[in-house]
């Protein structure tokens, strides 16, 4: 088991950084997912945590020591491959041993060994047979056996289910969070899908542009993103970016006052989710552009004059594409960020308790 | 590319260490006698007892000179590898998309193609002059019993008979090279794309134009550019063939620089034409590593 | 059944044509299981009437063909394990590493893989002469590794990149040294284009001509291809049938490779040649 740590972690390939600056530390046994859209780095940054790329600039701190000049065969990792990475002129069997035969471990010990993790995984029956008469599944299990046989203080897995199909890929899923429980290695896991990162990580480092854009708990980058890039990028559907304005502790969207806020006055970008959205009589005036049952419930898509919001309604939602609906978010969950540089202004959103602006101007 | 090449720490030392060998080997096989070769070229030299005056760019002055046999001796090394290349590439795409459809015995006749390419110029020449010989050979034979010739021809003693006979040569030679490249792209090209042609109505010449042709351009272009470099520089064939002759008729440059060294005992001369010849052929090797650029 | 038909006609046209391309080995073999009145006659039909094996017999008894076959072999066997060996390394690091003038390098090999033979021939004869080399086997052992040496660094590294180099890190992560990862995962990975540049490498060397026509002129160094141009012309008359005997025993090793090992040749030819 083992803490990491990465300080002002940097890579550039020519002139272009891949990754930039980037500090974070999670404890030993943590879940950390790196999560991004292809190309953000998050790739680069587990193949520097694995000694396959050497880091421009910054440090690897494994436990406190700084592994940077140790070569990856003795970080006391193991990792498992988005394409898996199987021996393909070595049996199951083989593949499993290989990482102690590396070690000199003794035949007899390397028999139990691959027995042990072959009983784990289900692969016994497999054992003999060679990975290009494996399934992807079967392939994915042998390459996640190869990783455990060793018992290495961190597992790294780069995109290790990207190739499988959705059934599939639900369960590995939660075998893998099992796995992490048993076992109570650090791992690291690379995915740009949000869902993986959300269902099995107890940390999450949301990374874009090789930047670090948000680090927490899955929790902590849903309810509460850092940025446009971390709320847009998690949750589906993704939330909504409509133009605000804040004036006199009153947040406006289209002309209507949605909420009371305590944030500075002028432009805004409101963030609205879609489950914080309902559909009624009052609030924003909108026309259905888009309806999409999804069995258990129905995405509605609406637009108008604030830009586009999509809710989540009851399956039942009988709207069609062309109707009148109004809108309202609660005002509680909405996140506004910087109609600029998209940082979140942390400022709280409440329902409005006090006159309408329709009201206002009655009194005014 | 990146991906490809993880440097890793601590064996900085060992990707230069495991090509060194090479280096070395190249070095004395190819970089000092390339070197050896510039500097003879600036002497005279004769051949049997090697003694050496210097002649400055002498030897280049009479070799493109009036007297000298560079600009005839490209002009027969261009016609010869035009002339039989286009026909290697002809033949080569037309027996490619003969392999490439359902045949009997497919993999023996794959052999009988590749034969020619394979086997060596000793066997081919032999074979074919024995073939062209004027009294016994197949070919007199052959087109006399069957009225096209009245007498024997001399295939390879007389202009042009010479020149063309030696360019058919070399395309029965070499043309299985572009069989291979072409066939294997050709295997590449998804079944599909001719399925949508065929719904959106073309037919057979239609598809060939529309699918074929340009899948298969780019490496075309390669294996041309590949050929005509080889062809350029070929020696075995020409040599054993008509060693040159009738008189100069199908000597080629190499085969000049062949006979300046061991034929006129011109060690200096015979390297002046191989400068020569080699800078003629860099233009050749740019305009490869271009195309294989601009691939990818 | 008009469908059927039209294909019938087609492999035949398409064998027409392949015998068409192959008439010139089949009359080689022919002749040479021909007796001599078959041979020189002004009606010769395409097979021999009364097939005779006795040009083989006096090619192996009564001329200097075996010796130059064991020569040919001999040379040809060096050529490869030397060119091989260096090859193989040669690639692995230009394939796998990163260092300051491999690109260099690289264009170099390539360079040299298109540089004609006659350009070194003039300074590896004075070279070999300045050694003590000039009609010893090692002469052309070393003369052929100016074209093997290149062609096949450039197929191998051609293999080489196109094997996944992911797998290698999998053994570096898992405690295999760079060398260790090389031996254990690489090169089993790249057997099938090792044989197919071995293959390439012995033919190279097995048919190479010029070089040994200006390195050796001594009867028992003589490698097959000058070997049997020496017999067509020292012969007063040329024996076309035990000529073409002596063709088709000089295309034995490669009618051995293209019978049972075509398929390593086809290989070689989409990885090296085309592909930059």
């Amino acid at each position: 088991m083992a803490s990491i740590a990465f300080e002002g972690l940097t890579k550039r390939f020519g002139t272009t950084d891949v990754v930039r600056g980037i500090d974070l530390a999670v404890p030993s046994g943590a879940f950390l997912s790196l999560l991004g859209p292809s190309g953000c780095g998050k790739s680069t940054l587990l193949r520097m945590l694995a000694g396959l790329e050497d880091p421009s600039e910054g440090r690897i701190l494994f436990d406190g020591e700084v592994v940077n000049d140790v070569p990856p065969g003795r970080r006391d990792i193991a990792m498992v491959f988005q394409s898996y990475a199987l021996y393909p002129h070595m049996t199951v069997a083989q593949n499993i041993a290989y990482p102690l035969r590396k070690r000199g471990v003794k035949r007899a010990e390397r028999d139990a060994a691959v027995a042990r993790v072959a009983a784990m995984l289900q692969l016994d029956a497999l054992l003999a047979r060679r990975p290009r008469e494996l399934s992807g599944g079967q392939q994915q299990r042998v390459a996640l056996g190869r990783a455990l046989v060793r018992d290495p203080r961190i597992f790294l897995l780069d995109e290790p289910l990207s190739n499988l199909d959705a059934t599939l890929r639900s369960l590995m899923r939660s075998e893998l969070v099992a796995l992490h429980r048993r076992i109570g290695r650090t791992m690291v896991y690379v995915t740009h899908d949000q869902l993986e990162a959300m269902t099995m990580s107890t940390h999450v480092a949301v990374i874009d542009g090789g930047v670090l854009q948000q680090f927490g708990s899955p929790a902590d980058v849903y309810r509460r993103p850092a940025n446009r890039m971390v709320a847009g990028f998690i949750g589906t559907p993704a939330m909504a970016f409509l133009d605000g304005v804040v004036a006199a502790g009153r947040l406006l969207v289209a002309g209507e006052v949605v909420a009371a806020t305590g944030a500075a006055d002028g432009a805004v970008t409101v963030g609205v989710r879609a489950e914080d959205v309902t559909i009624g009589d009052g609030g924003i005036a909108a026309r259905v552009s888009h309806v999409e049952a999804v069995g258990h419930e129905t995405l509605v898509t609406l637009e108008g004059g604030f830009g586009r919001v999509t809710a989540r309604a009851a399956a039942d939602c009988a709207l069609v594409p062309g109707d009148a609906a109004a809108w309202a978010a609660r005002a509680e969950r909405l996140h506004l960020f910087d109609d600029r540089s998209g940082v979140r202004l942390d400022a709280p959103c409440s329902p409005v308790r006090g006159p309408t602006p329709r009201d206002e101007q009655h009194d005014g | 590319m990146m991906a490809a090449t993880a440097k890793l720490r601590g064996d900085g030392w060992l990707g230069p260490l495991l090509i060194a060998p090479v280096v070395v080997v190249l070095g004395a096989v190819i970089g000092y006698p390339l070197f050896t070769a510039l500097a003879l070229s600036l002497f005279e030299v004769d051949t049997p007892t090697l003694r050496a005056s210097f002649a400055g760019i002498g030897n280049y002055a009479e070799l493109l000179g009036p007297g000298g046999r560079f600009w005839p001796a490209l002009g027969v090394t261009l016609v010869w590898t035009a002339a039989t290349l286009a026909l290697q590439v002809v033949l080569g795409v037309a027996m490619a998309l003969l392999l490439n459809r359902d045949l009997w015995l497919r993999s023996l006749a794959r052999s009988l193609v590749l034969f020619p390419y394979f086997v060596s110029t000793v066997v081919a020449v032999l074979v074919w002059r024995w073939l062209f010989n004027d009294l016994f050979g197949l070919a007199n034979q052959g087109l006399m019993a069957l009225g096209v010739i009245e007498a024997p021809i001399d295939w390879l003693g007389t202009m042009p008979n010479a020149l063309l006979s030696v360019i058919v040569v070399g395309a029965w030679k070499f043309f299985p090279f572009v069989v291979i490249a072409v066939l294997a792209r050709l295997q590449t090209i998804p079944e599909s794309l001719y399925d949508a042609a065929r719904l959106d109505g073309a037919g057979a010449w239609g598809r060939f134009r529309d699918v074929t042709l340009p899948q298969i351009g780019e490496v075309l272009g390669i294996v041309v550019l590949l050929r005509a470099i080889w062809d350029f520089k070929e020696f075995d064939l020409i040599y054993l063939l008509t060693g040159g002759g009738p008189v100069d008729a199908t000597r080629t440059l190499p085969l000049t620089v062949y006979q300046e060294a061991f034929g006129l005992n011109r060690m200096g001369m015979a390297a002046a034409y191989a400068v020569a010849m080699m800078i003629v052929m860099l233009g050749f090797f740019v305009a490869y590593r271009l195309a294989v650029r601009g691939r990818s | 059944m008009k469908g059927r038909l039209a294909r019938w006609g087609w492999s035949l046209f398409a064998w027409g044509l392949i015998l068409l391309v192959a008439a010139p080995l089949v009359w080689m073999v022919a002749t040479s299981l021909k007796p001599e009145d078959e041979v020189f006659s002004l009606e010769p039909a395409l097979l021999p009437e009364e097939p005779t094996l006795e040009h083989y017999a006096t090619l192996l008894t009564e001329t200097g063909f075996a010796g130059y076959f064991a020569n040919s072999a001999t040379i040809a066997t060096a050529t490869t394990v030397v060119v091989v060996g260096l090859a193989v390394l040669g690639a692995f690091s230009l394939a796998r590493f990163r260092y300051r003038g491999r690109e260099t390098i690289a264009s170099a090999v390539l360079l040299c893989y298109m540089l004609p033979s006659v350009v070194l021939i003039i300074p590896l004869y004075l070279m070999m002469v300045k050694l003590g080399l000039a009609n010893t086997i090692a002469s052309l052992v070393i003369a052929y590794t100016s074209f093997a040496l290149p062609y096949a660094l450039w197929l191998l590294r051609t293999f080489m990149a196109a094997i996944p180099a992911e797998i290698e890190q999998a053994a570096l992560i898992d405690g295999a040294s760079r060398m260790g990862a090389f031996f254990d995962v690489l090169l089993p990975q790249a057997l099938p284009g090792i044989i197919s540049t071995a293959l390439f490498t012995f033919i190279l060397a097995w048919n190479e001509y010029l070089f040994a026509l200006v390195l050796v002129n001594a009867d028992d160094v003589r490698p097959l291809t000058t070997g049997v141009m020496t017999m067509l012309v020292s012969g007063f008359n040329i024996e076309w049938s035990l000529l073409m005997a002596a063709s088709v025993m000089m295309s034995v090793p490669l009618i051995i490779i293209l019978a049972f090992l075509q398929g390593y040749l086809v290989k070689g030819f989409g990885a090296g040649a085309v592909k930059g």
